[in-house]
């Protein structure tokens, strides 16, 4: 049994004919036997039709189509001329721009991983190593461990500085 | 699949081909509609034909990225919504900043007979009542109800339309449509007008 006010719910969708089957045979039943639900049916219906009239006279335009027309043309036009960007971003996608760049950023990449360029061309004998170690090679035995003078020298310092440490304590 | 018996579908899978001729004739088709639908939800006339033509460049920018899954009309009139609703939100915000732009109450258009070889001076006097009321009781309704009443009631779409067109659920729409229809018909029923 369905209640008036589920009925009332769904009076409209029953109206325009959007009930599902089951729901709609149970209002049309429910409507068979309760007089203020059918007449409130019949109020929507009345209601439903006179809105729909005055909403399609309300909407109805004199719409001048080809003025509209040409403004549009005329956007889409300067369009095409001012902004290509689906061509341009068709360009820089294709294989023979793309490759040879991700290339370029792998080579990049992996260069900045293995410690910068001079780390691992003058090694491999690609890039030449700086005037002085040429010049002396015998003193520059092992380049890429002087590179990292910098590093030793803090070691140096960190050493000498508990060795001091040691003498005050005992001296103290 | 609805979108089959569609004309307007083939002529927007012509549209897709860079057919300028079908484009031409989707925008004649449809764009009168789709004025008086959108001077539904903004003030003035000239307004409304600037948001159409928005809505029809956005169909020829989207041209390649359309899929026949439904009916033209749905997908038109899902655009146009979106674009309505945006509108209205942007009038609401306008409003509450009271900007000095916004035109002043009364300034926007009054609703508008169309073809005017067809009117008498006594249908004139009735009709134009009985529009200028619907016009008020139409802004009174909430963006949403106004929309899926006219989508419904004025485009002849099914509820199923109605909720793809506004990007929520059948029930949803069932709810819209009968709380706007009721509402309009309450506010005939006070202003005595229950024929027309």
């Amino acid at each position: 049994m369905v209640s008036c006010g589920t009925v009332q719910e769904h009076l409209t969708a029953w109206i325009d004919g959007e009930l599902p089957t089951e729901l709609e045979g149970r209002v049309r039943g429910h409507l068979a036997t309760c007089g203020s639900c059918a007449a409130e049916a019949a109020s929507l219906r009345a209601s439903i039709g006179l809105q729909q009239q005055v909403l399609k006279r309300l909407t109805a335009t004199d719409t001048d189509v080809a003025r509209l027309h040409a403004q549009l043309r005329r956007t889409i036009a300067a369009e095409r001329v001012v902004a290509p960007r689906g061509w341009l971003w068709a360009w820089i996608l294709r294989p023979l721009v793309l490759t040879p760049a991700l290339a370029m950023i792998a080579v990049m990449v992996l260069l900045t991983a293995a410690g910068g360029p001079t780390d691992v061309l003058v090694p491999l004998g690609v890039k030449s190593p700086p005037v002085a170690v040429k010049r002396a090679p015998d003193l520059f035995k092992d380049y890429t461990l002087i590179q990292h003078l910098d590093e030793l020298e803090h070691f140096d310092t960190v050493e000498s500085e508990s060795l001091d440490d040691e003498q005050d304590a005992q001296t103290g | 699949m609805e979108s089959e018996a569609d004309p307007d579908v083939e002529l927007m899978l012509a549209v897709q081909r860079d057919d300028a001729a079908a484009f031409e004739q989707l925008f004649a088709k449809h764009i009168g509609a789709v004025v008086g639908f959108a001077t539904r939800f903004v003030r003035t006339r000239a307004r409304a034909e600037e948001l159409a033509q928005d809505v029809f460049l956005q169909v020829y920018r989207h041209r390649k990225d359309y899929e026949p899954q439904a009916r033209f009309a749905t997908w038109l009139y899902r655009m146009v919504t979106n674009a309505c609703l945006t509108e209205v939100r942007r009038a609401d915000y306008r409003v509450r900043t009271q900007s000095i732009d916004q035109p002043a109450p009364g300034r926007e258009d009054p609703p508008q007979l169309a073809d005017p070889s067809q009117r008498t001076l006594e249908t004139d006097a009735a009709s134009r009542e009985a529009l200028e009321r619907m016009h008020v009781f139409l802004n009174e309704l909430p963006p949403q109800q106004r929309a899926a009443l006219l989508l419904a009631r004025v485009e002849g779409f099914s509820y199923e339309q109605v909720a793809e067109a506004l990007s929520c659920s059948v029930s949803a729409v069932k709810s819209l449509i009968h709380r706007a229809t009721v509402a309009v018909r309450e506010r005939f029923k006070e202003e005595g007008m229950e024929t027309w």
